[in-house]
């Protein structure tokens, strides 16, 4: 009989298992073929097979290691027992990733393998008054590994409880044991009502008083120090004989800091610290040379005047976080704007004709001496008339302003007019009445501004507060106002959303209508044109990357708001 | 001076594998303390199964690459005392076997915790199998994992992992590899 052996001529192959790893056990876990089945198995081979030897070579493994101090935490507060576990509620975990600027794989790592931000706030010893929503997070995330940021959110977004918690987290691990928050002077109490919410147990001490006092507070060396731009900038010395530095130097709005020859400007880069962080919902006010003068502080040398709005876009990549309500709030009530363009009176008219062909010609007349000065002053002026005709005090602005705000209190809303001068504000005042009118403005001393914005919110009669862009359009919280009316207009658009935002921001219980009031057919509506040519820039610098058209109201723009000829041709600016 | 009080403060291994582009292995261990803070991050470069090996282990070869070679390597390096390990695989599971660490294996899907069961157990549960432990090591490790969940989901630290073997570029494909040698830079660029 023959056998299966005999038929397909069987032979035994014997397997060369070589340069196995001191570990390896075979057959040990995984019911693995023995060495001894291995050996006889049979398989179907041409008599002329020998032996087949398939070496089984396993290389060594290359472990790459990396050990990290596990980040002090405080426990000045004993754990609950038994409690709720202390876990995030949400799926989302935001990640804390390492900033370009760290190049040790190390380091990186160490942001990396940090717990998600979620799991670091819902610890029980960082207890949160409300639960931040999912972009603040990412703001978080983004403002902790950073020596050097830029938080550019649009106004309303809370760009104030971002850094206030970053802060907090980093002076509870101790990566962080003196903050200097820097704010302007209106906004000093707000920060630290915010600290007050988001930091309760982390103590803040506002650089105010006479000298000696003030420079009593500098050498105390407090975990978090608040002061105003004008007292930074008064304290120069003060701050400079210090024996210490900060860990973090945050500056609120920012902006004050972007005419790069001035004082505040060169008084925050001394500053000696750690971090630089630098907040702005309006990084770029007129032109990119405003960005320019922030990054002198935030991170020197990296950004340069001239550069091109993509280059610039392309160098701050990392260190610039700007996120817009459209993007990140899609549930918040929306914004609707209009543009009213209101015919002037006849007196207004006829007053504003003389006053700009007058002007013109005194312009034109001043030949080559012509200033940038002249220019302004001709076009204050006109704005002036297009606001209230000098002469009979008429308005068709205002008109138009009080028909919308008679509805406006009908229906028990509330409204905000943001005018350029006082002086307008003042005769707004007095035809506004009837509907309780309140101000805010540089003329209104600050121990009386906070009485002011509680009597607008609080007062059922008082429908309107008037604002001048200066005193109202920054860090205020209005979000209870329905309406805003921008009465002129100002030089750039980041200031009147700055204005808008007051009440279109979180918080905001409906809709927000803004009506920007236009003359037209005179120079406001080619201020207007400008204008949108600004949001380009904006826009080419840090959501598109489109290359923008001219970009600011410059010398160029403001000469040819007049068509001024001379016998030698259009003039320009000198 | 220790006063013989100190609180026991255990450390959390949490052992995964990857494949990258290729098709080899590699492998991260991290250690954690209770909080979730990072103690000590371990990677292996890749690995690639060869054909021998291929036709040797058959359907234990992820098992074996993920255990005897990968998984052994990375715990040789850890340089503390590992109270409880984590795996997120089946094929890593079988590291229990070759350890005296009490291995769990973590459901990546479940991250919520189980409901008690019928009995009217009120006892905590945690998403992870236990069934490799020991009888003895049992009670032990359900109180760390109790205790570790209280700041950590029980699959999250593998997403850092993830991440990490990202972030050092060992996944292949990538364009700067901070581990990788000289000669793969060369292969990047050509």
């Amino acid at each position: 009989m023959t056998t299966l052996h005999d038929k397909w001529n069987l032979v035994p192959v014997v397997v060369s298992i070589t340069d196995l790893p001191a570990t390896t056990h075979f057959g040990k876990s995984f019911g693995l073929p023995s060495l001894a089945r291995v050996r006889s198995k049979h398989v179907a081979v041409s008599p002329q097979a020998d032996v087949v030897s398939l070496p089984l070579e396993a290389a060594k493994i290359v472990v790459t290691s990396f050990r990290f101090d596990a980040q002090h935490e405080s426990t000045a507060k004993p754990k609950p027992q038994n409690d709720a576990s202390p876990k995030a509620r949400s799926d989302k975990r935001t990640r804390i990733r390492a900033p370009r600027d760290v190049v040790r794989l190390q380091d990186r790592l160490n942001y990396v393998l940090q717990p998600p931000l979620e799991t670091l706030l819902a610890d029980e010893l960082v207890e949160l008054p409300f639960e931040p929503f999912d972009y603040q997070l990412d703001g978080i995330a983004f403002l902790f590994p950073r020596h050097h940021a830029v938080l550019a959110d649009e106004m309303g977004l809370g760009k104030t409880m971002q850094a206030v918690t970053t802060a907090r987290l980093l002076i509870r691990s101790q990566q962080v044991r003196r903050v200097l928050l820097v704010c302007p002077k209106p906004l000093v109490t707000n920060w630290q009502r915010e600290f007050t919410l988001w930091a309760p147990e982390i103590p803040v001490t506002a650089i105010t008083g006479p000298v000696e006092r003030r420079k009593f507070l500098w050498r105390q060396g407090a975990v978090v120090s608040l002061v105003n731009y004008e007292t930074l900038v008064r304290d120069e010395q003060v701050l400079e004989s210090l024996d210490h530095g900060f860990d973090l130097v945050v500056l609120d709005e920012s902006q004050r800091i972007k005419n790069r020859s001035g004082t505040t400007n060169r008084v925050v880069r001394r500053i000696a610290r750690e971090r630089s962080w630098a907040l702005t919902g309006t990084p770029i006010e007129n032109s990119t040379d405003d960005l320019v003068g922030i990054f002198d502080f935030v991170a020197p040398d990296s950004l340069r005047p001239g550069m091109k709005p993509r280059e610039i876009g392309r160098a701050v990549a990392d260190v610039v976080l700007r996120r817009t309500k459209d993007a990140v709030m899609q549930d918040m009530p929306p914004k609707m704007t209009r543009d009213a363009q209101i015919d002037l009176t006849p007196e207004q008219w006829q007053t504003y004709e003389r006053a700009e062909t007058d002007g013109v010609v005194q312009l034109g007349e001043l030949g080559t001496s012509i200033t940038l000065q002249h220019v302004f002053q001709l076009v204050l002026r006109l704005k002036q008339i297009c606001n209230f005709d000098p002469v009979t005090g008429k308005s068709s602005k205002r008109d138009h302003l009080l028909a919308e705000l008679e509805e406006c209190a009908a229906s028990g809303r509330k409204a905000i007019v943001f005018s350029q001068w006082v002086d307008t504000i003042k005769k707004l005042a007095e035809s506004l009445a009837p509907f309780h009118p309140v101000e805010y403005h540089g003329k209104i001393p600050h121990g009386r501004r906070d009485g002011v914005l509680t009597q607008f919110r609080d007062d059922p009669k008082c429908s309107v507060i008037l604002m001048s862009y200066g005193a109202g359009s920054v860090g205020l919280n209005l979000q209870f106002a329905s309406y805003v009316f921008l009465f002129d207009r100002w030089w750039n658009p980041a200031v009147e959303d700055q204005a808008i935002n007051r009440a279109h921001r979180i918080g905001c219980s409906g809709p927000v209508t803004v009506t920007r009031l236009l003359a037209a057919g005179t120079i406001e509506q080619r201020i207007d044109q400008i204008l949108a040519e600004k949001r380009e820039l904006f826009d080419s610098v840090f959501n598109t990357g489109r290359s923008p058209r001219n970009l600011s109201l410059s010398r160029e723009e403001l000469f040819s708001l007049f068509d001024l000829q001379t016998p030698e041709g259009r003039m320009m600016a000198g | 001076m220790n006063d013989g009080n100190a609180q026991f403060d255990p450390v959390f291994g949490f052992l995964t594998v990857m494949d990258d582009a290729t098709g080899a292995m590699l492998g991260g261990l991290l250690l954690l303390n209770r909080r979730g803070r990072p103690l000590e991050f371990h990677c292996t470069a890749a690995v690639a199964a060869s054909r021998a090996e291929e036709i040797l282990f058959g359907p234990t070869l992820r098992p074996h690459i993920h255990c005897e070679r990968i998984g052994a390597a990375l715990l040789a390096k850890a340089t503390q005392r590992i109270s409880l390990l984590a795996v997120n695989q089946l094929p890593s599971w079988p590291i229990a076997d070759d350890t005296s660490v009490p291995v769990v294996l973590v459901d990546p899907r479940s991250p919520e915790p189980a409901a008690s069961d019928e009995q009217g157990d009120r006892r905590p549960t945690v998403p992870a199998c236990l069934d490799r432990l020991d009888p003895g090591q049992r009670a032990a490790t359900e109180a760390l994992l109790v205790d570790l969940q209280r700041y950590v989901d029980l699959a999250e630290p593998f997403e850092r992992i993830a991440e990490a073997i990202r972030e050092a570029g060992l996944l292949g494909g990538q364009e700067d590899n901070p581990l990788a040698n000289d000669e793969d830079d060369h292969d990047h660029a050509a």
